[in-house]
């Protein structure tokens, strides 16, 4: 939301999370949820809209990337040079990059509400990060790092390993 | 993927209470978002996560981006690798799904005999960049690029081969990038094909030594950028489309 528009002088947006707390935020960011779009084109946002499934926390999170990214999404405050575009696409990035860098716990909690309210930009981006800090590790770290269950027998994972052995040097 | 709360067995006492801790407290994220992630590993992420279960090896089975050269596959450069290596993951390969094949035979005369089945296996409708780097005797099969291959493909790459397009070869309708290098192709034939390809912005001719003259047809109204080098042959350059392109 631009700020030469002012806060105050659009829409504002209120979500409750399971637990209870209100956070209100401007329509423009709101709508960055295909859901809460959704829910505000059928006119059934208000006085608010529950989101049962979206811890606090994790809500807080979801409506800082939102507010971020419509304030500075093309356009949003008339300037529409290159540079400007240019400057801003940096400066989401860096956002992006410190945003994400979390704990995997609150990776995967984040990654769930971005699907759960169809966030695609959120989704793409915790994806991403997941990939990324999969590289270089063996199958015991991911396996550790991530809680994912082994179902393989002994036998089936050797054959597997042995198949894909190319992709195992230097791990 | 599998939710992971039990122990796993295999996990030794002394780990087995940090990582029963662990598991616990991670949420669990449903099989197709792990599928997406694992879409976006480069090669070798992507080969060992395969073996951290059967739903990953699943997910591998049809990994989207198959990225089938020398520095992947032979790290040892031991090149008597690299064909059963690339032998080995199109068989295991479902077929379904692939959008992205960079295949790269670097000059090994064991993977030749082998080419024509891996394109014809691999190259099926829903790819969108093919990116084929062959060997200069080898003529490229146009019956690989079939009408659902032409309907998705948008990016064709191709470096050292034989490339006879026919007039029978239907329409390109989303190809918008080709790049011809060290391509035996003649001017008539490179007019033919390109007269397909409607929706091309991009042209990329590197040493293609048979081209004598370059005509582009009046119907690319998206080609924006023609790039020609050492195509040492070449006389003439005959531009018919509107759009200004730059050199």
């Amino acid at each position: 939301m631009a700020a030469a528009e002012g806060s105050d002088g659009g829409k504002m947006i209120v979500l409750i999370s399971a637990d209870g707390q209100r956070f209100e935020l401007p329509e423009a960011a709101a709508k960055l949820s295909q859901i809460v779009l959704y829910m505000i084109e059928d006119g059934c946002c208000y006085p608010s809209i529950p989101l049962p499934k979206v811890d606090g926390v994790i809500l807080a999170k979801i409506v800082e990337y939102c507010n971020k990214h419509a304030a500075l999404s093309s356009g949003a405050d008339g300037s529409s040079d290159a540079a400007s575009e240019r400057s801003k696409e940096r400066e989401l990035k860096i956002f992006d990059a410190e945003f994400i860098d979390v704990d995997v716990t609150t990776l995967f909690d984040v990654m769930m509400a971005a699907n759960y309210l169809n966030i695609k930009g959120l989704l793409d981006l915790a994806c991403q990060r997941t990939a990324d800090l999969i590289k270089g590790k063996s199958p015991e770290q991911i396996r550790q790092t991530f809680g994912i269950k082994n179902d393989f027998t002994p036998e089936e994972e050797a054959a597997i390993r042995k198949e894909n052995a190319w992709a195992f040097d230097n791990i | 993927m599998d939710q992971t709360a039990t122990v796993n067995k295999r996990v030794g006492d002394a780990d087995s209470l940090h990582g029963q801790t662990l598991r616990y407290s991670i949420p669990h994220l449903p099989e197709d978002i792990w599928c997406h992630i694992h879409s976006l590993m480069p090669m070798r992420d992507a080969a060992r996560a395969a073996c951290l279960s059967r739903a990953f090896l699943r997910s591998w089975r049809c990994h989207p981006n198959l990225t089938l050269n020398f520095a992947t596959l032979c790290p040892k450069a031991c090149s008597k690798e690299l064909c059963s290596n690339i032998d080995r993951i199109l068989r295991n390969h479902s077929g379904i799904g692939l959008k992205t094949l960079e295949l790269n035979l670097g000059s090994v005369e064991s993977t030749f005999p082998y080419v024509d089945s891996w394109l014809q296996f691999a190259v099926t409708p829903g790819i969108e960049v093919l990116v084929l780097i062959l060997y200069k005797k080898y003529n490229f099969p146009c019956s690989v690029l079939s009408d659902g291959v032409r309907n998705s493909i948008r990016d064709l790459q191709l470096d050292t081969c034989v490339f006879r397009p026919t007039s029978e070869l239907g329409p390109f309708r989303r190809l918008t990038s080709m790049d011809l290098s060290l391509v035996r192709i003649t001017g008539d034939e490179l007019e033919c094909l390109l007269s397909k390809s409607l929706a091309l912005e991009q042209l990329v001719l590197y040493d293609c030594k048979e081209i004598t003259s370059l005509k582009i047809p009046c119907v690319l109204q998206q080609l924006s950028c023609l790039t020609v080098i050492s195509c040492c042959r070449l006389q003439a350059i005959e531009c018919k489309s509107s759009k200004s392109l730059d050199y």
